[in-house]
């Protein structure tokens, strides 16, 4: 028990690390795929969680509100879109690569673990340093982000404004039906 | 970290609620089954399909996107309202630009229809 | 506290000037859709109104908190965009009136994208670097797929989508990584920290791997390059134009950038190792494929990956002679890429069905111009002096001998004399073949042929005199190597 207690933030980091991977396994193995935007649900509340416990706080409640909140739904009716009953099973093609993608998936994961482990014992400065800019770690850091984001990270977050409008115009482009776009154009076949 | 430990204890009471009614309702109920308890609940009405038989309207995929790019513009407003007083007029400014940008969004996709159901 | 000052905002007026027109033209899309015809003026004025304030203010250098870099380098790069730009937009207006698609979303995000392009080449801090790629791709996401009736034009967008989303994942992990190691986003630390350790440490390593995967996805570099025969096929021709100049050369000025800031070419062998494999293999692979392809747009692609393969080989060099030679091949490619599409754009009769090159048979006497212009920048990307293909070539390979790299240049030039016969194959159909008992049924733009015919002449007259673009590429890239 007392291992327990003096280990606690230890253990319960593992804990959600193990949920969240878990969660992410689920996604891509789930059949249903309501149930994979559950399991993904439940990856992006993880996250959440592994933020708050690095003190990003203000990314945390970012990452409830858009991607637990707006991305899921967005992901749900897109779901809804297709009628799921008639999704075909994975071609014959597509499961024989499927141990290959695994062993590239596991390899990939190896050397990252790898060089990151190694790359933080050979530069330790380098990634303490980063750890150390989050800011004040009792008040969460919504003020330190507010005022990197409007004064020395400005014309990045204007820019962002404008991917914002650029995603809302594609969007209507896709699902608008007027005359416009999809009249009996030359050569362009329905 | 200590702050959130009545967090915690909230969320652990708020996940084990409803399994412990569960259980409850398990251990008291008659244990028979009918095809019919299993179906979806459609206020009362036979339900006509199941919801995996259906296609949603694009009109959904619209709704969703608009509300995810305004949602991440609310976001963007609670830092600035943190600081709002020491950026003073010039964050007014650049908040004005940026929603700005958005507002021709919102007027596009208001003309576009896109926010009509019909 | 930061405000911006009066070089600030000039710094980005070209970028605000571009996100103004393309918010006029939403506007006046929604509320007077009658003035459709005019949007493509519109939106021509908007760059020109660009290039002019590029070209007037006077140039700062570092603003906005050091993110982005405005100098002469930048200059160069949003001037070579712009001009780009002009050509799609004088192939666009014709093409969408063909194809019924003219409405002012279509410019609204072609301008928005070049915004996030002149972002990307002009910004020396990751952020900015990664949201200008974002801006970039999302509109092309949406322009390769316009043309929704035609399933290969949704089906290019769809894969554009898919590989780009990857891409962007690989980017942004890569920036973490990179942060991770050096506590900043901003290229001059990181590559200040990383040049003075004298050696790319494990967590360096993989992060700028991920980037230059990244980045690779969007130059279409070998083995990063499966989606772009599909997608130029299938995207609308003055997109496809867009999509082969503008996202390679921002991609291309931040790799230089960091390979330049870092000076991997003299600390980290691996990376000279690695990127000199993926140079040839583009190049060979680009080559030997296009070989095979009966489809204009789908030669052209390889034809793409190819020259992506010529310009890696012009960033391994890096330095001031690498990196000039990057803008001029940029240059070249950009003149030679816009004069081949515009001429496509018009020889083409039906958008969703491939551009086969037998339909080209006996067009050089049917309609001399565009087959004139077309001519002329195949046999500049064949590398043939006196085009300019032929001058950015022996740019390249100079400064590959120059710095050691014999075998690179010596390869490079038996992958273009390889590359001379598929490109030469398409001159002979337009000029040795007659005409097909059915024939083809091509419009004729005037607009889209004098697009193909300036660019054509851009090839053959600074070809024969490129003294003031290698001049500007030379003053520009000192200001990256000082």
């Amino acid at each position: 028990m007392g291992f327990l207690i003096e280990n606690f933030g230890a253990i319960f980091f593992f804990l959600v690390a193990a949920l969240t991977v878990a969660g992410a396994v689920g996604v891509v193995t789930l059949r249903n795929p309501v149930h994979a935007a559950l399991a993904l649900l439940e990856t992006f509340v993880m996250v959440a969680i592994l933020f708050i416990l690095r003190h990003a706080e203000f990314l945390a409640a970012v990452q409830v509100l858009v991607y637990a909140g707006g991305i899921m739904v967005l992901y749900l009716f897109v779901i809804m879109l297709v009628k799921v009953k008639d999704l075909r099973a994975e071609d014959a093609f597509l499961l024989n690569i499927a141990p290959l993608a695994v062993l590239g998936g596991v390899l990939l994961g190896a050397l990252l673990a790898a060089g990151i482990l190694l790359g933080t014992m050979a530069a330790g400065d380098g990634a303490v340093a980063a750890l150390q800019t989050i800011g004040d770690e009792t008040v969460g850091n919504t003020e330190a982000v507010g005022w990197l984001l409007f004064t020395k990270f400005l014309v990045p977050f204007e820019v962002v404004s404008v991917v914002l409008l650029v995603a809302m115009i594609g969007a209507i482009v896709f699902g608008r039906r007027d005359a416009a776009l999809s009249g009996p154009g030359e050569g362009v076949e329905p | 970290m200590d702050h959130y430990v009545p967090i915690l204890i909230f969320t652990l009471i708020a996940v084990s609620v409803p399994i412990i009614i569960l259980m409850i309702a398990k251990v008291v109920r008659f244990g028979s089954y009918d095809p019919v308890k299993a179906e979806p609940y459609e206020c009362g009405i036979e339900a006509t399909s199941f919801a995996l038989d259906t296609r949603f309207s694009i009109r959904y995929y619209l709704i969703a996107v608009l509300f995810v790019v305004f949602d991440v513009e609310t976001i963007f407003l609670f830092p600035w309202a943190v600081v709002f007083d020491e950026l003073a007029l010039f964050g007014f400014i650049e908040m004005m630009v940026f929603l700005a940008i958005l507002l021709v969004g919102y007027l596009y996709a208001w003309r576009r229809g896109a926010l009509e159901w019909a | 506290m930061l405000t911006p000052t009066h070089a600030d905002l000039v710094a980005i007026a070209p970028e605000i000037i571009l996100t103004i027109t393309a918010g006029l033209l939403l506007i006046v899309e929604a509320f007077l859709p009658g003035l459709r015809r005019h949007f493509s003026g519109l939106a021509m004025v908007g760059v020109l109104a660009a290039i002019w304030a590029r070209l007037h203010f006077e140039l700062p250098g570092a603003v906005w908190a050091g993110m982005m870099q405005i100098d002469e380098l930048a200059a160069f790069v949003d001037i070579y965009i712009l001009v780009a730009v002009i050509f799609t937009i004088a192939m666009a207006g014709p093409f969408l009136r063909r194809t019924e698609t003219e409405v002012g979303e279509f410019y609204a995000l072609i301008l928005l994208a070049t915004v996030g392009a002149m972002v990307m080449a002009s910004s020396v801090n990751l952020l900015p670097i990664f949201l200008g790629l974002e801006l970039l791709s999302i509109p092309l996401y949406v322009l390769n797929a316009f043309l929704r009736r035609s399933q290969v034009s949704v089906e290019a967008g769809l894969k554009y989508f898919v590989v780009g989303a990857v891409a962007s994942a690989f980017l942004v992990y890569g920036i973490a990584l990179l942060y991770g190691a050096t506590a900043s986003t901003d290229l001059a630390v990181i590559g200040s920290q990383v040049a003075s350790s004298g050696q790319l440490n494990p967590l360096v390593a993989i992060g700028l791997a991920m980037i230059v995967g990244g980045l690779a996805f969007k130059l279409a570099l070998v083995p990063c390059h499966a989606w772009a025969p599909d997608v130029y096929q299938g995207g609308p021709t003055p997109v496809t134009a867009f999509l082969a100049v503008v996202p390679k050369g921002a991609a291309l000025i931040v790799l230089l950038r960091l390979a330049d800031g870092m000076d991997l070419l003299h600390i980290s062998p691996q990376w000279v190792a690695a990127a000199a494999g993926i140079a040839v293999a583009s190049q060979t692979l680009g080559n030997i494929v296009a070989i095979v392809q009966s489809d204009v747009k789908r030669m052209l692609a390889y034809s793409g990956i190819a020259h992506m393969g010529y310009a890696m080989v012009a960033v391994i060099v890096a330095g001031a002679d690498g990196g000039a030679a990057v803008l001029v091949y940029l240059v070249a490619y950009t003149l030679m890429n816009m004069g081949a599409f515009a001429s496509i754009a018009m020889l083409s009769e039906r958008e969703d069905r491939p551009h086969f090159i037998n339909d080209l048979r006996g067009q050089g006497y049917k309609r001399p111009i565009v087959a004139l212009a077309l001519t002329t920048c195949l046999f500049s990307l064949a590398g043939v002096p006196p085009f300019i293909g032929f001058t950015a070539k022996f740019v390249v390979f100079r400064a590959a001998v120059n710095e050691g790299f014999v075998w690179l240049a010596v390869i490079g030039v038996v992958n273009s004399l390889v590359s001379a016969f598929y490109y030469l194959r398409v001159v002979y159909a337009m000029y040795m073949q007659p005409l097909p008992r059915r024939e083809p049924k091509f419009q004729f733009s005037f607009q889209i042929a004098t697009a193909a015919a300036v660019a054509a002449l851009g090839v053959l007259i600074l070809g024969i005199y490129p003294t003031p673009i290698l001049e500007a590429a030379q003053t520009a890239i000192l200001v990256l190597v000082r």
